[in-house]
């Protein structure tokens, strides 16, 4: 489903008072494969490269060098509208901060990437409609339709985020830290929704996550230092 | 760029549905100078269409001919084929100025006389108080209409005596309204309508008087522009001034145009006010909206779907502001006539046409949309990885030429916009340029004052007030726009009144105790001795006299005035130097109102009778207007002669002061024999004695026009009050619209300091504290925008005195002080009303984040 080879992302930046301008390589020569349905953690410290790795894979940033095919697609080869159109296809996401659009209620940004797939794809109004409702009916929020991130507490948050992921059927799914904002109990209740739908639906989990119920119940575990993979642990 | 159409519409309707709480005030910082535009573009549209409507009423006539000298034998020729032509007998009035004195009340005044000979008016009526009296005009022998503007200033009633020249005349009717005439013009010199019989008994028309002729025709459509056409090279050289309906009618449109699209010019000021407005808040909503757009870019949305949700979201807004600025100038429209009364040449109802309203919301949406493409296509730009690390910028190189293009785009708008507004070129770009120059030196001054305050903070003040200072160059402050808007909306008034006040204060300059406020005109040799006799009686005596000779050019620097004239390209100053009328004069030695900047005076008594050509003096400005210097040679032509000349000297004139000033001066010999009237200036401080002498001067000196400055200085001022009024009404709106902006910027950073004094509660500030936090910013924010827009506005109205009217710059600093504490009060107020004080939720919620 993912193969990345040998991905490296440097970033200049500007030197601090009067130095010369720095080159960082955050990822260094990553190789990787993911297959179809699988379930990978990456796991790491802070500063390896992990949030790095995940937006190279999903195609929201283009490597220095090496390249990304996604769902069969070389990412290199895609402009930039055209990664956009991939994403909106067969990419869902879950991020740590949640990212709900504060100005649009729960069913309208679970609407929100039915809107954006593929017209030959692309469901009617009406079932878009009936497939976002039935979604947030299946995270718990069917009773919370019209209400906006601020009205929704930290966990009701991240299941319209989980709902929304969920929306256009992706065939990967890559979540940032989905539970990092979360309290314990919380967090393994996102954690069992995002299995139950993946389990369900067949989808191709990428996670970056420090927590350890996520962690165990990956496929795989793919461990990053200082941007390079140290070692892949098969779980399963 | 892909844009998908179905989410793009989706989007858009979600985002308009929040727009009005979070634009409403943009919209109505343009919505402001969008009406402001609007009005005045339909007063203009509806001023040109009643001309052009009702001109031959306005006229009187199809064709209006005028000239100094007696038609005659000499212009028959000229005249045939017009004369053929006329649907009527020509209708021939004279006109002169003369005293009018009323018999009953013992008032007098100089009157505008226009003794009529035919029917009049050709077209339309003369409104009369009573109705209909003017249709009895020439069947009562010594009956007289009077302007109703003079009716009031005589204190005269309808059958009350009026004495005119040596004649006493029965006023028949007041007169309302009549052709030629409109507003002010009634008031500054009011008209006396009577027969021709009658002015022949005044005795007031003898050889020499200065007297105007003139003829009205009523003629079959285009024949006047067909005969000035074919004629127009003989009438100049005949002297003969024509006025056809076309022509009246640029004159009316152009003279009241011309007001208006300067006006039109402080209301284009609040539109790029309210366009900074609008680019302040598109750049604080941008400012929220990252986040939310970075994640739709991680889920596929495309930047051109990001660029045409927000593009589509500006359009509304420009959409919805110029509908709420039609719907704002609707009072306008009713008030604008009354504004403008006294200065419309005829009455106007204003209503929107399709076309201004079309151009209204088509501005808007121009000005709103090229005031928020930058910040939009800053969204557009915003990276997907975004929504997984925030730090994470945009890397596109492209930005920085789009911002380039958007700022051409900007200017260009505003430039062409002021071009239009001003209708001239050099006016529109001087605008534009001034404008921009004004903005950007408010918005440089509000940034040095800010980074002095961070720099140096003012370590000695208590907590709240160093906090609400401090406030002012935090992250996410709106120092900037609100000090640029209200800071400019002080700066116009400002500046609109102390060129006012410099300009106002030149006209009535001569402040000298004892400077004249009597003059005399057409006063004869043999009648001097007699009215200085008269004037000493009355306490007073003559501070200046002046000989006065009428003469024309005839040629200049041995090129015919008539061969310069034929030349199209030459300045409108110079035209006006070659075809005027002058009243020339003689004397040996420089007055004090005149400094010799070239050449110098003739030795006194050495230039004889024979010393052709004899030395002048020529005022310096007139020289240059005539592109003539010392050495030069004119001829002027004095009642049939032609007399050669050299300048000798160019003087500068002290206009400003009342005194006998000239444009031209010969030696005494050259003109002592000439025939000639003279001018005597006098001082008489008692208005009562004023009127008195003017009383006497009508019985014992029929001829002699005796004029009170002071009057005439009353009805100037009184015209420059009312544009005045109309300039700083137009100018409020600018006020306006800063403190829509102020209140805008208010509210979008509402959320930012809710959050900001709910932590500050947590910490253990109290509410009071709060509260001065708040006021101690919204005063630090007056005071900065205060003294930024009130020095702006000493340096922008500096330039102009000096530059524009070429004065010099005295400024009213009592009066700006006044308008800088008023715009500093206001804006403290409103800043301090709409600031977050007390937050209303209790600070556990703050910090769980759920402030709503």
């Amino acid at each position: 489903m993912i193969v990345a080879r040998h991905l490296t992302q440097r970033y200049t930046r500007a030197g601090t008072r009067g130095a010369a301008r720095e080159t960082l390589t955050v990822l260094d020569g990553v190789d990787l494969e993911i297959r179809s349905g699988e379930v990978v953690v990456i796991l790491g410290p802070s500063g390896s490269g992990k949030t790095t790795l995940l937006g190279l894979l999903a195609g929201l940033d283009r490597p220095s060098e090496g390249d990304v095919e996604l769902a069969g697609s070389s990412l290199a080869q895609l402009d930039e509208d055209a990664r956009a159109s991939l994403r909106a296809d067969r990419v869902g996401f879950v991020f740590q901060g949640f990212h709900l659009v504060p100005t649009l209620s729960a069913l309208e940004n679970v609407l929100v990437p039915l809107e954006l797939m593929p017209a030959e794809r692309a469901p009617s109004r009406e079932a878009a409609d009936t497939i976002a409702r039935g979604l947030l009916g299946r995270v718990g929020l069917a009773d919370r339709l019209h209400h906006y991130p601020a009205q929704l507490s930290g966990g009701e948050q991240q299941r319209v985020g989980i709902a929304r992921a969920f929306a256009n059927q992706p065939l990967v799914l890559f979540a940032d830290e989905p539970t990092g904002n979360l309290d314990r109990a919380t967090g393994a209740e996102i954690a069992d929704l995002l299995f139950e739908l993946n389990s369900q639906r067949g989808t191709t989990l990428v996670i970056v996550t420090h927590d350890l119920e996520l962690t165990r119940r990956a496929h795989r575990v793919v461990h990053l230092a200082a941007g390079r993979i140290a070692r892949i642990e098969s779980c399963v | 760029m892909r844009v998908r159409g179905r989410f793009v519409a989706a989007m858009l309707r979600r985002e308009l549905r929040g727009a009005v709480r979070r634009f409403g005030f943009y919209g109505a910082c343009m919505a402001i100078g969008i009406s402001v535009v609007m009005s005045l573009h339909a007063l203009r549209e509806a001023v040109n269409d009643a001309v052009e409507l009702r001109s031959k009423e306005l006229l009187g006539a199809d064709l209006r001919i005028e000239s100094r000298d007696a038609f005659g034998l000499e212009d028959a020729d000229l005249l045939a084929p017009i004369e053929a032509q006329a649907l009527t007998p020509p209708t021939q009035v004279t006109r002169l100025g003369s005293m009018a004195l009323a018999e009953r009340s013992g008032r007098s005044r100089l009157v505008d006389l226009l003794a009529i000979d035919g029917d009049y008016p050709l077209y339309g009526a003369v409104f009369t108080d009573p109705p209909h009296a003017f249709e009895s005009f020439g069947r009562r022998p010594r009956g007289v209409f009077i302007d109703t503007s003079l009716m009031i200033q005589l204190d005269l009633r309808v059958g009350d005596a009026i004495r005119i020249g040596s004649e006493s005349f029965e006023v028949v009717a007041g007169v309302v309204k009549a052709p030629g005439r409109f507003g002010f013009q009634a008031e500054v010199a009011p008209r006396v309508f009577m027969t021709k019989r009658d002015l022949d008994r005044t005795g007031l028309v003898t050889l020499g008087s200065l007297v105007t002729h003139l003829r009205y025709f009523k003629l079959p459509d285009k024949a006047a522009d067909a005969w000035l056409e074919a004629n127009e090279d003989r009438l100049e050289a005949a002297r003969i001034r024509v006025q056809t309906l076309a022509t009246y009618q640029e004159e009316l449109s152009e003279a009241f145009g011309l007001l208006t699209r300067y006006l039109g010019l402080v209301g284009l000021a609040a539109l790029l006010l309210g366009s900074i407005g609008v680019a302040a808040g598109m750049r604080a909503f941008v400012h929220e909206k990252l986040d939310a757009v970075a994640l739709l870019r991680s889920i596929g949305a495309t930047p051109g779907d990001v660029l045409a949700i927000h593009g589509g979201l500006s359009l509304a807004l420009g959409l919805a502001a110029g509908a709420l600025g039609i719907l704002v100038s609707l009072p306008i429209l009713k008030a604008l006539p009354v504004v403008f009364r006294g200065l419309l040449p005829v009455d106007v109802t204003l209503s929107l046409s399709p076309a201004a309203v079309a151009t209204g919301l088509l501005l808007s949406i121009w000005a709103t949309v090229a005031c928020a493409l930058g910040p939009i296509l800053d969204l557009a730009a915003v990276p997907p990885l975004r929504a997984l690390r925030s730090d994470f910028g945009s890397r596109s190189e492209r930005r920085k030429v789009g911002r380039i293009a958007i700022a051409v785009v900007v200017s260009l708008s505003i430039l062409l916009a002021s071009i239009g507004q001003a209708r001239s070129v050099r006016i529109g770009a001087g605008f534009a340029a001034g404008t921009l120059v004004s903005i950007a030196v408010l918005g440089l001054a509000a940034l040095a004052l800010m980074q002095l305050l961070q720099r140096y903070p003012p370590k000695r003040l208590a907590f709240w007030a160093r906090q609400g200072i401090a406030n002012l160059s935090r992250p996410r402050n709106h120092t900037l726009p609100t000090t640029i808007a209200i800071g400019f909306a002080l700066f116009v008034i400002a500046t609109v009144h102390s060129v006012e006040q410099n300009v106002l204060e030149k006209l009535a300059v001569d402040a000298r105790p004892d400077r004249p406020n009597i003059v005399l005109f057409d006063v004869q040799r043999d009648q001097e001795a007699g009215l200085e006799e008269l004037i000493a009686r009355h306490g007073a005596r003559i501070t200046d006299r002046a000989p006065i000779v009428a003469a024309r050019l005839a040629s200049v620097a041995g090129v015919e005035r008539a061969q310069q004239l034929a030349d199209e390209t030459i300045s409108r100053d110079r035209r006006w130097a070659l075809q005027r009328e002058y009243q020339l004069t003689y004397h040996d030695r420089p007055r004090d109102s005149e400094e010799i900047v070239a050449g110098a005076w003739w030795v006194p008594g050495q230039v004889a009778v024979d010393d052709v050509p004899y030395p002048i003096s020529l005022e310096d400005d007139l020289a240059e207007s005539l592109g003539v210097g010392v050495g030069d040679v004119m001829t002027w032509q004095i009642q049939g002669v032609e007399i050669e000349t050299v300048v000798a000297n160019l003087r500068h004139v002290d206009w400003g002061r009342m005194a006998t000033n000239f444009f031209v001066v010969f030696p005494t010999a050259a003109l002592e024999a000439a025939p000639q009237s003279r001018v005597l200036l006098a001082h008489l401080a008692d208005e009562e004695a004023r009127a008195a002498l003017q009383r006497e001067v009508v019985v014992g000196f029929p001829n002699v026009s005796a004029l009170d400055a002071t009057l005439i200085l009353r009805s100037l001022d009184s015209m420059f009050e009312q544009i005045g009024i109309a300039v700083r009404v137009l100018s409020l709106f600018t006020l306006a619209t800063g403190l829509a902006i102020l209140v805008a910027a208010s509210l979008a950073a509402r959320r930012e300091r809710a959050r900001e004094a709910l932590l500050l509660r947590v910490l253990g500030a109290s509410r009071s504290l709060l509260r001065r936090i708040a006021v101690a910013e919204a005063v630090a924010l007056a005071a900065l925008a205060a003294i930024v827009g009130g020095l702006a506005s000493v340096a922008a109205a500096a330039c102009l005195v000096w530059l524009v009217f070429e004065l010099p710059f005295d400024p009213p600093l009592f009066d700006l002080a006044g308008l800088a504490f008023a715009a500093f009060a206001l804006t403290a107020i409103v800043g301090g009303a709409t600031a977050v004080t007390a937050p209303a939720r209790s600070p556990i919620e703050g910090l769980r984040g759920e402030i709503g």
